[in-house]
């Protein structure tokens, strides 16, 4: 199973009240649970929130099953270094690419400079821009993604 | 200069040789013979006539493929070695052809010579070195960001041997003598997936020039700094042959430990306008990047696309 799934459920999570997200697939089942706070705090009765937080995993297992679709039909574009992401070739030049482009493989995607070394990442397939998921100028983490391409 | 023009550079380097058994050697007329001696002429060869016939008084001081070859000790690196009197960048040539691993581009000057930001790199043509080194093997992708002070680390310690100025490396790779820079690097790769197909380094060293008017930075060159000319044929050729040196043997530490030595500014307070940050330099971390001690902690740099001042001066 994709391990990016439950680091996108934690993120999905994180600073909600949802205390647990529970989830099963062909391949297996995954239990997402984290520590929201001791129950006192919830001011309201007690079985109000219940009913409040059943219905926000209902939503979350939702999303969490349009993601997993989402998984296997985009193909994924990360940074293979550390470095700052820039979207067009130089200050002011119109971007590499836009999201709902057509790009082919071998194609330059974007920048990302390191120790003013300027990498080009080229897409490794033929496909539909999707998402841009890195502003220009950000810096990026080894591994972070950078391109959702749907694949033709 | 194609195989006709250097088997007549050969022929007259070391005595004169007529034009009616150059023409007889060669399978070609007299007229053609004259007009490939002019060629030899335009490319900065001093040929003298005599009626012993045509003799090389002094080489071109332009580095041809025929003068290279002279000094080239390298096995790979440089073995295909494409010359340009003139052009737009030889980075742009390297990246835009498809060259084998180890091609050297070099041009006199370049009319669009690339810096960092698109910032113009003058060229004066004949006095420095402006080449561009063709990578296609053997470049490991985690330990790229080192890689890329491998260059200005290797050329630093070939200039040593050229002059006694201390050399300073200002991050993440010009090279500076006093406040001055006097060489740069533009390295630009081409990564699909988790690897790395080409990488183009581009390499511009002032050596013998003298003018450095409209520039809005100071800069300068060894023949100012030294007060003497530099043989840029040599100079070359034991620069190709370091970094074909070291590109067999990378030693990450090493290069860490050579660059933080001659770390321009290091312990000094330094500020990234761009950014805001400010702090003292206190070294590179083990992936080449800065560490820059700030009152919140230490920061890690990795963007060399940061202007990065010093707040001492």
């Amino acid at each position: 199973m994709d391990k990016n799934l439950i680091f996108e459920i934690i993120d999905k999570i994180k600073g909600t009240k949802i205390e647990e997200v529970e989830f099963e697939t062909p391949e297996g089942k995954i239990k997402v649970k984290q520590y929201v706070g001791p129950k006192e705090v919830v001011s309201a009765p007690p079985p109000a929130p219940v009913i409040e937080v059943k219905e926000e995993i209902k939503g979350t297992g939702a999303t969490v099953e349009i993601e997993t679709k989402a998984e296997k039909k985009y193909h994924v574009i990360k940074s293979p270094l550390v470095g700052t992401f820039y979207r067009a070739p130089s200050p002011g030049a119109p971007p590499f690419v836009e999201e709902g482009d057509i790009v082919s493989k071998g194609q330059v995607l974007c920048i990302i400079e390191a120790l003013k070394v300027m990498n080009e990442i080229e897409s490794d397939v033929n496909g539909k821009i999707v998402k841009i998921l890195v502003e220009n100028g950000q810096p990026v983490e080894y591994g972070q993604e950078l391109f959702y391409i749907e694949p033709t | 200069m194609n195989k006709i023009d250097e088997t007549i550079l050969k022929l007259i380097e070391k005595t004169p040789v007529s034009g009616e058994k150059l023409s007889s050697i060669l399978g070609i007329s007299r007229v053609a013979v004259w007009k490939r001696i002019k060629k030899l002429e335009n490319f900065g060869y001093k040929i003298k006539k005599s009626k012993n016939g045509y003799f090389v008084e002094k080489a071109s001081e332009y580095l041809l493929p025929y003068e290279i070859k002279k000094y080239l000790k390298t096995v790979w690196l440089g073995q295909n070695y494409i010359f340009f009197e003139e052009i737009d960048s030889t980075n742009v040539y390297a990246k835009k052809n498809d060259l084998p691993h180890g091609t050297v581009v070099l041009a006199e000057t370049q009319t669009a010579g690339k810096g960092r930001k698109g910032r113009k790199w003058v060229s004066e043509k004949g006095k420095g070195l402006y080449f561009s080194i063709v990578l296609k093997e053997g470049i490991p992708i985690d330990r790229f960001l080192i890689f890329s002070l491998l260059f200005p680390s290797v050329v630093k310690a070939v200039l040593e041997e050229y002059i006694r100025k201390t050399i300073y490396i200002k991050w993440p790779n010009d090279l500076y003598i006093k406040n001055k820079k006097f060489a740069g690097f533009l390295i630009e790769s081409e990564i699909e997936g988790n690897e790395i197909h080409k990488v183009v380094v581009g390499i511009g060293i002032n050596v013998n020039n003298e003018n450095f008017k409209n520039l809005d930075r100071p800069a300068t060159s060894l023949f100012l700094e030294e007060g003497k000319l530099i043989n840029r044929k040599k100079l070359l050729a034991d620069i190709l042959f370091k970094i074909e040196h070291c590109l067999e043997n990378i030693n990450p530490e090493e290069i860490i430990k050579n660059v933080e030595k001659s770390l321009l500014w290091k312990g000094k307070k330094v500020y990234f306008p761009e950014v805001g940050l400010e702090g003292v330099l206190e070294g590179l971390n083990p992936y080449g990047g800065l560490r820059i001690k700030t009152n919140k902690g230490i920061k890690e740099i990795y963007s060399g696309d940061l202007t990065l001042r010093s707040l001492d001066t």
